[in-house]
């Protein structure tokens, strides 16, 4: 079951929005919120450098959004691959954009860290049935795999 | 009967001057008192009365001599010293004023006594509009010359008047030298006079430029025609086509001083003249300014030298043979080819080529244009309208961040407790955004379109149609709608994906959003039919809503224009991206439309 969300997005009205719906998908989530990818991004170099540090919440899924200024969500992807922390291997990327380009949504299609693509603005029933179906899916591959 | 005026004068006066006088002339005798004692017959017509009511009258042109005008004064004056006048009266006659170019011949009896008047007239302003014969007639003209089987014949005076043709009346009553080509126009006289006097057939080659731009060469023959005394009485002048000959920049200049002036003082273009093996022989101003030699130091080089690249040279080479043999049918559109300065600098250049055969000499005449300034212009331009492509493209993206924030806000308020009054405001906010996320949607969907003209893949149709019902699945309306669609796919063709399926889903969007609302008597419905033949697939959308009256039909394709506001969400671009997709892919797009009956838009999109 999801416990822990990371949101990373520039605008703060859009991080506003998207904590609230997912609060309202489930109340017991605990949601970090990041404005930029740089801050995303030592945030987890911190979790990889001090893996005990109890702060530190690996996340079980993480909301990405494209466009940003300075680093964009693909430039993130890239940057967090390189990472090291075996926690973070469980970890799903979905990129959350406002842009219907399809450049973007099979740019992100081709990304091997990323799960999926929503458009913003995020809405519960969108959640419900993405998170729902990848995270029984997964379970479906656990069980071929068995 | 001008005739018999003819042999009356000749028999009066055994006086040279009246040889002059032809048939068609104007001629009156006056007595000295100024009344008209005889008329020609043309001069009676002039004056649109009859011979009776002439003779004794007093002649009305020149009897104005009461008249204040210095002309009169001056003309009586002459008259009466028993000397010759000429000059050119005015006479109204129904309210035009025409001018006579007037002889006025004293005659003078045994003792030196002027016993009457000869006045010779001729109509010089009608002559001078009949010599400007209109477009119609030359092309007429040169239609009964260019007949080969009906060859025309003129008989032609020694002045040049035609006095019969061979086939019908095309330039009757005119001078020969007013339906040929001006340009040789003292060539023949000479001609003509030559054969006058030498009593021997004479040939002359002359060219006749059609408006349509042929040129075409004629042979003319000039043979005399003997009178029973042995001397030529006309000429009979045949008219015989030579040969066409495309035409080219140089022949629009008839005139062949005006064509050297061109030639050597254009500075834009640069002009070479070589020689039939391609050895340069002259060159113009501006060729000496875009390549940069002296006129001695490229004369007797080949054309080639102002060339770049071997590839460029062997083009050159080919293309100066092909001209050679078939230059009357060898057409084909401006080169663009390397030139090259003296320096060895390159720059592009425009290059076109004719052949001319002068007798036996054959000779090219290259045009060249520096086109480096036009090509940097159509880089910038290129420039501008990708940046511009982007800029639509950003702009478009970057207004869909706001418009889905909002939404996004507005979806938490709605989960809010709130008021009915809050909800209604809610609700109207809601369909405003909307509308502005679809506008910057299809604002996206238009800059992708200019962007991704040029990619080609195989298509199946099909897949198109279920990515499009994808796409438009939370439309509203969309599942009130009974799809009928029939595809009818034989092979893979190759087109633009991206712009097939929108092309498709504006058309599919278009006909929902304009669909009536189900009741008991109607159901909305929307055909889709798909065919492909050989050469080109055909796609019908149709569909049974609201249509479009015959008043706005015409306006649908245009940008931002939306037939009723207020039915529908749509804004103004769906149709516009259709046309122009339809446009891109050299297609045909055909609407009909019923009021309250429907829509039916037809496309065809040729394929290979």
């Amino acid at each position: 079951m999801i416990k822990n969300v990371i949101l990373i997005d520039d605008n703060k009205i859009d991080l506003f929005v998207s904590q609230k719906i997912l609060e309202k998908y489930n109340s017991k989530l605990h949601i970090k919120t990041f404005t930029s990818g740089f801050s995303a991004l030592s945030y987890f170099k911190l979790m990889e450098l001090k893996p005990h540090l109890e702060v530190c919440v690996v996340p079980d899924i993480i909301f990405l959004d494209i466009n940003m200024p300075q680093m964009n969500g693909f430039e993130f992807l890239k940057e967090f691959e390189k990472l090291n922390a075996s926690k973070l291997k469980k970890t799903k990327t979905y990129m959350l954009s406002s842009s219907t380009s399809a450049k973007d949504i099979i740019k992100a299609k081709n990304e091997a860290l990323c799960s999926g693509y929503i458009s913003k603005p995020l809405t519960v029933d969108k959640l419900k049935k993405r998170i729902t179906s990848d995270f029984h899916l997964r379970k479906l591959d656990f069980f071929c795999t068995l | 009967m001008g005739q018999d005026f003819k042999q009356e004068l000749l028999k009066r006066y055994k006086n040279n001057h009246l040889l002059v006088v032809g048939e068609n002339s104007m001629v009156s005798i006056t007595d000295r008192y100024g009344r008209i004692t005889h008329a020609s017959d043309c001069f009676c017509e002039f004056m649109e009365l009859t011979k009776e009511k002439i003779i004794g009258e007093s002649l009305k042109i020149i009897e104005s001599h009461l008249h204040s005008g210095e002309q009169y004064k001056e003309l009586w004056k002459t008259i009466k010293k028993g000397m010759v006048w000429k000059g050119i009266l005015p006479y109204e006659k129904n309210k035009i004023t025409y001018y006579l170019d007037t002889v006025i011949l004293p005659v003078k009896d045994e003792r030196g006594v002027i016993i009457e008047h000869i006045v010779l007239y001729q109509d010089v302003l009608s002559q001078w509009k009949t010599n400007r014969l209109s477009k119609h007639d030359q092309e007429q003209v040169l239609k009964s010359f260019s007949h080969d089987a009906n060859q025309t014949i003129y008989s032609v005076n020694r002045e040049g008047d035609i006095i019969n043709v061979n086939n019908g009346i095309d330039g009757l009553g005119i001078s020969i030298y007013e339906i040929l080509n001006p340009r040789y126009n003292n060539e023949i006289k000479k001609h003509i006079d030559s054969v006058f006097t030498n009593k021997r057939v004479s040939k002359v080659k002359i060219t006749e430029l059609s408006p349509s731009g042929t040129n075409t060469f004629f042979t003319l023959t000039i043979s005399p025609v003997f009178n029973n005394k042995e001397s030529v009485e006309y000429v009979k002048l045949s008219v015989k086509k030579y040969f066409d000959v495309i035409n080219t920049a140089t022949e629009k200049k008839p005139n062949l001083d005006k064509y050297h002036t061109v030639f050597k003082s254009t500075q834009k273009e640069s002009l070479v003249l070589t020689d039939k093996d391609g050895i340069i022989t002259d060159w113009n101003k501006g060729a000496e300014i875009a390549f940069g030699y002296n006129k001695e130091e490229v004369i007797g080089n080949h054309l080639e030298v102002l060339f770049s690249t071997q590839k460029d040279k062997s083009n050159l080479r080919r293309f100066l043979r092909g001209k050679k043999l078939y230059y009357d049918s060898y057409k084909e559109k401006n080169l663009i080819m390397t030139g090259v300065k003296k320096g060895g600098k390159a720059f592009p250049v425009e290059f076109s080529l004719s052949y001319y055969q002068n007798g036996k000499k054959g000779f090219f005449c290259a045009m060249l244009l520096d086109i480096s300034k036009r090509r940097n212009l159509e880089k910038k331009l290129k420039q501008k309208k990708k940046d511009l492509e982007l800029f639509l493209y950003r702009s478009a993206h970057d207004l869909k961040a706001p418009f889905t924030s909002a939404e996004g806000l507005l979806n938490l308020i709605k989960e809010e407790p709130i008021n009915d009054k809050v909800k209604l405001l809610v609700n109207m906010l809601d369909s405003t955004l909307e509308r502005g996320r679809v506008l910057s949607d299809n604002l996206a969907l238009a800059s992708v379109i200019s962007n991704k003209k040029e990619e080609l893949s195989a298509i199946d149709f099909s897949k198109i149609v279920e990515g499009t019902f994808q796409t438009l699945n939370g439309m509203k309306n969309f599942s009130s709608i009974q799809f009928q669609i029939d595809i009818n796919q034989t092979n893979i063709f190759f087109s633009n994906k991206e712009l097939l399926s929108s092309l498709f889903q504006n058309l599919i969007q278009n006909a929902i959003s304009y669909s009536k609302p189900v009741s008991s008597e109607h159901m909305p419905r929307v055909r889709i039919q798909f065919s492909q033949y050989s050469d080109r697939i055909e796609l019908i959308v149709e569909d049974n809503g609201v249509g479009i009256s015959k008043k706005d039909i015409s306006k649908i394709f245009n940008l931002y224009y939306r037939v009723n506001s207020d039915l529908v969400n749509g804004n103004g671009l769906g149709l516009y991206i259709v046309k122009n997709i339809v446009e891109d892919l050299s297609g045909d797009i055909k609407v009909s439309s019923e009021l309250g009956k429907g829509t039916c838009f037809e496309v065809a999109l040729p394929i290979t």
